[in-house]
């Protein structure tokens, strides 16, 4: 049996009265991608930070590779936090030096690799580096350890679309070679070609959680297209597959979880014009996952 | 080397079911032969930037259609004794969605089955003899 | 990660050093130049042998003979400056774990533990205060030795005991900062100017009378001062006379001041460990 390589079992931190992340279960299985996904202050870096030991939960547990956080764990695991952590007086090469001397799976081949790939120049103060560079700096650091398990908050940020490939690649390779990574973006693209899992967080709660694949294969638009005006539905919209509903003009639109052919069927039975049910990309299952609940007009 | 296969992240049919997809339309059209090697997992999902299990599942997926056969060690190939009938069945099975997905739109569109009938045999009429005019 | 403080030390310590240098510098062009009245130049009068135990001074346009002995002076005097030079440097220092703050990201997701990563910036904090008195001590010699006055030197009793109170003053004043701004994030390097606003307000309270109970009450603090610990030197009829704040003997408050160091950088170390990033 392989063990789960970070397991978060009903975490919540609360702040004050503020409730960063509420009873946040997920477990990321060795070898997966999995991506977090939610709004701004949704608690994804709150999670990250519990995760690593940064934060303590108000409640509940984490483990890696089925044991609690230790300095060790730093050894094989790297983070990359959203915000910029480095020195703005030290150079490239000191922030590179200083990682070599503080853990010893540093492997100075890769970091020179990497530093070419991001065309870093080592003699460089981090001051005069541009806010994607800086992003790159920290990927590198991170890389450098050849690390088994990866923590990306907000990987790509301040990146042009060029570096936010390469970072992709990176993820990719790391993967292929057998990475376990965590990883956050508000690029849904990024996340819909690197992850094989996503969890997505709306207010400290996890609203949806599944591989991609999954994901897309179950959720689906109905569509159907009345001849003048959308007749009483007979409380459809009231099915606890159907996240949420659309009505423009004649056209009513049904966001299903699940089903989607049954929904069909029943839209059918009232004779539209035509029904026709949809595939959903990742930032639609995003977006309806997020969005407020069904408001109570459409539950008719 | 440029990538052989296409996928639409952005699309909502998962990547694997694109990747099957593409793999037994290359059989069928013939671009890739029987006994002819697949990229490796790792380098087709960095050349696609795709999720390397992404790409697992695919092949694991094919080698069970048996599309395709995987040796540990030596890598994925094209079956090469069940090539032509799976290569058949590929074609169909590629025809038949796109097919499947024409009439479904022209129905949505209202058209009775009598007229997307019609529709279909001009279209058959308009390809099949514009390739034997060929 | 002691690499980390130890490039940060650096550079700080490169700034106060040039600093140093460059008022020392001046100082020596102005000897030089002969605008400053200590005299520009020291020689063993011409006079041979009889001249022995005189020199003349020579001082703008003047020359003076002056018996030999009266311008020896003791080390303590150049422990002294250059011990005050490493209280000050110690004063305006940032505070170096509160300084990791915005890095906590950082360090906290290293292979060591904050324990042993906290304890590691301490020692370099140490070593680093420790080289601030060298440097100031090496410094301060310069333009002694410019207008060759320095032979005068002579090494006292009281040289060592001194340096190691003064260095201990400054790892005191250093560890009640670090203690202070250690278990919060942010906001640390205004630390140095509050803390000699408040050190000084202390000692200044020393002298108001408000009753003995006030009094003791504000001795009492101010063993916690690190200002409360320089000694004052008068001279009063050919005897030199310390006076300090404390009614403990020297011996006593070098125990104090270090005691009170390590303690402090040990609460330092267990506050910060428990800093959330």
């Amino acid at each position: 049996m392989t063990l789960t390589t970070i397991s978060v079992h009903d975490l919540t931190k609360r702040y004050g009265s503020f409730e960063a992340v509420s009873h946040l279960t997920l477990d990321v299985e060795p070898g997966s991608i999995c991506g977090l996904l939610g709004p701004n202050g949704a608690g994804k870096t709150t999670a990250f930070k519990c995760i690593l030991g940064l934060a303590r939960p108000t409640a509940g547990s984490i483990a890696i590779e089925g044991a609690p956080v230790t300095p060790k764990t730093f050894e094989t695991t790297a983070y990359v936090p959203e915000r910029n952590v480095l020195h703005e007086w030290m150079t490239v090469g000191e922030h590179v030096e200083l990682n070599r001397r503080s853990n010893p799976k540093h492997d100075p081949k890769r970091a020179d690799e990497l530093l070419a790939t991001f065309k870093l120049d080592r003699r460089k103060k981090v001051k005069r580096l541009s806010k994607g560079q800086k992003t790159a700096l920290m990927l590198i650091l991170a890389l450098s350890i050849r690390p088994r398990i990866l923590v990306l908050d907000e990987p790509s940020s301040g990146l042009d679309p060029i570096f936010q490939r390469v970072v992709l690649d990176l993820m990719i390779d790391a993967a292929a070679g057998g990475a376990t990574i965590l990883f956050s973006s508000h690029q849904i693209g990024q996340v819909e070609r690197a992850a094989d899992r996503v969890a997505i967080l709306k207010q400290g709660r996890l609203v949806l959680d599944g591989t991609v694949d999954e994901l897309k294969g179950s959720q689906k638009i109905v569509e159907a297209i009345f001849e003048d005006s959308v007749p009483s539905l007979n409380g459809l919209a009231a099915d606890a597959r159907i996240l949420r509903v659309e009505r423009v003009g004649r056209v009513y639109r049904a966001y299903v979880r699940e089903g989607g052919d049954e929904i069909a069927r029943r839209l059918d039975a009232l004779g539209p014009k035509s029904v026709s049910v949809l595939d959903l990309n990742l930032e639609d299952i995003f977006l309806n996952a997020v969005a407020d609940a069904k408001s109570p007009e459409d539950t008719i | 080397m440029p990538a052989i296969f296409t996928v639409d992240p952005r699309s909502g049919i998962p990547l694997y079911l694109q990747l099957i997809e593409q793999v037994k339309r290359a059989v069928a059209l013939g671009t890739l032969d029987s006994g002819e090697q697949l990229p490796t997992v790792k380098a087709l999902a960095l050349d696609l930037t795709i999720n390397p299990n992404t790409v697992a599942r695919a092949y694991r997926d094919l080698e069970r259609e048996g599309v395709i056969e995987t040796s540990p060690g030596r890598g994925s190939f094209i079956r090469s004794n069940g090539a032509t009938g799976e290569s058949r069945r590929a074609v169909t099975d590629v025809a038949a969605a796109a097919l499947d997905d024409a009439v479904r739109e022209a129905r949505n569109l209202g058209l009775p089955s009598a007229e997307v009938e019609t529709l279909f045999k001009r279209a058959l009429g308009r390809w099949f003899s514009a390739r034997e005019e060929a | 990660m002691w690499y980390l403080e130890f490039l940060r030390m650096r550079r700080a310590l490169t700034v106060y050093a040039l600093i140093l240098l460059g008022i020392a510098l001046a100082l020596v062009v102005g000897l030089q130049l002969g605008h400053v009245a200590v005299g520009n130049s020291v020689s063993f009068g011409p006079g041979g042998p009889s001249d022995v135990g005189f020199v003349y001074v020579t001082g703008g346009h003047e020359t003076k003979r002056v018996a030999a002995k009266s311008l020896e002076f003791p080390l303590v005097w150049l422990v002294g400056v250059a011990g005050f030079l490493a209280i000050f440097f110690t004063a305006i220092l940032g505070p170096s774990l509160n300084a990791e703050s915005e890095h906590l990201d950082y360090v906290f997701t290293k292979p060591i533990s904050r324990a042993r990563l906290g304890a590691s910036y301490v020692l370099v904090d140490v070593a680093g205060l420790l080289a601030a008195f060298l440097v100031g001590l090496v410094i301060a010699v310069i333009p002694l030795a410019s207008i060759g006055i320095l032979r005068f030197l002579f090494v006292d009793s009281a040289a060592l005991p001194t340096f190691v109170l003064l260095l201990g003053m400054a790892f005191m004043w250093y560890g009640e900062k670090q203690a202070a701004t250690g278990w919060y994030q942010g906001s640390g390097g205004k630390a140095g100017v509050v803390s000699i606003v408040v050190f000084s307000i202390l000692s200044a309270l020393a002298a108001v009378d408000l009753g003995p109970s006030f009094h003791a009450t504000i001795i009492a603090l101010n063993f916690l001062n690190p200002l409360a610990y320089l000694h004052s030197l008068t001279s009063q009829g050919g005897t030199v006379n310390e006076h300090t704040l404390l009614p403990v003997s020297m011996a006593w408050q070098i125990v104090l001041t270090w005691s009170i160091g390590v303690v402090c950088c040990a609460i330092a170390v267990a506050g910060w460990r428990r800093v959330e990033a």
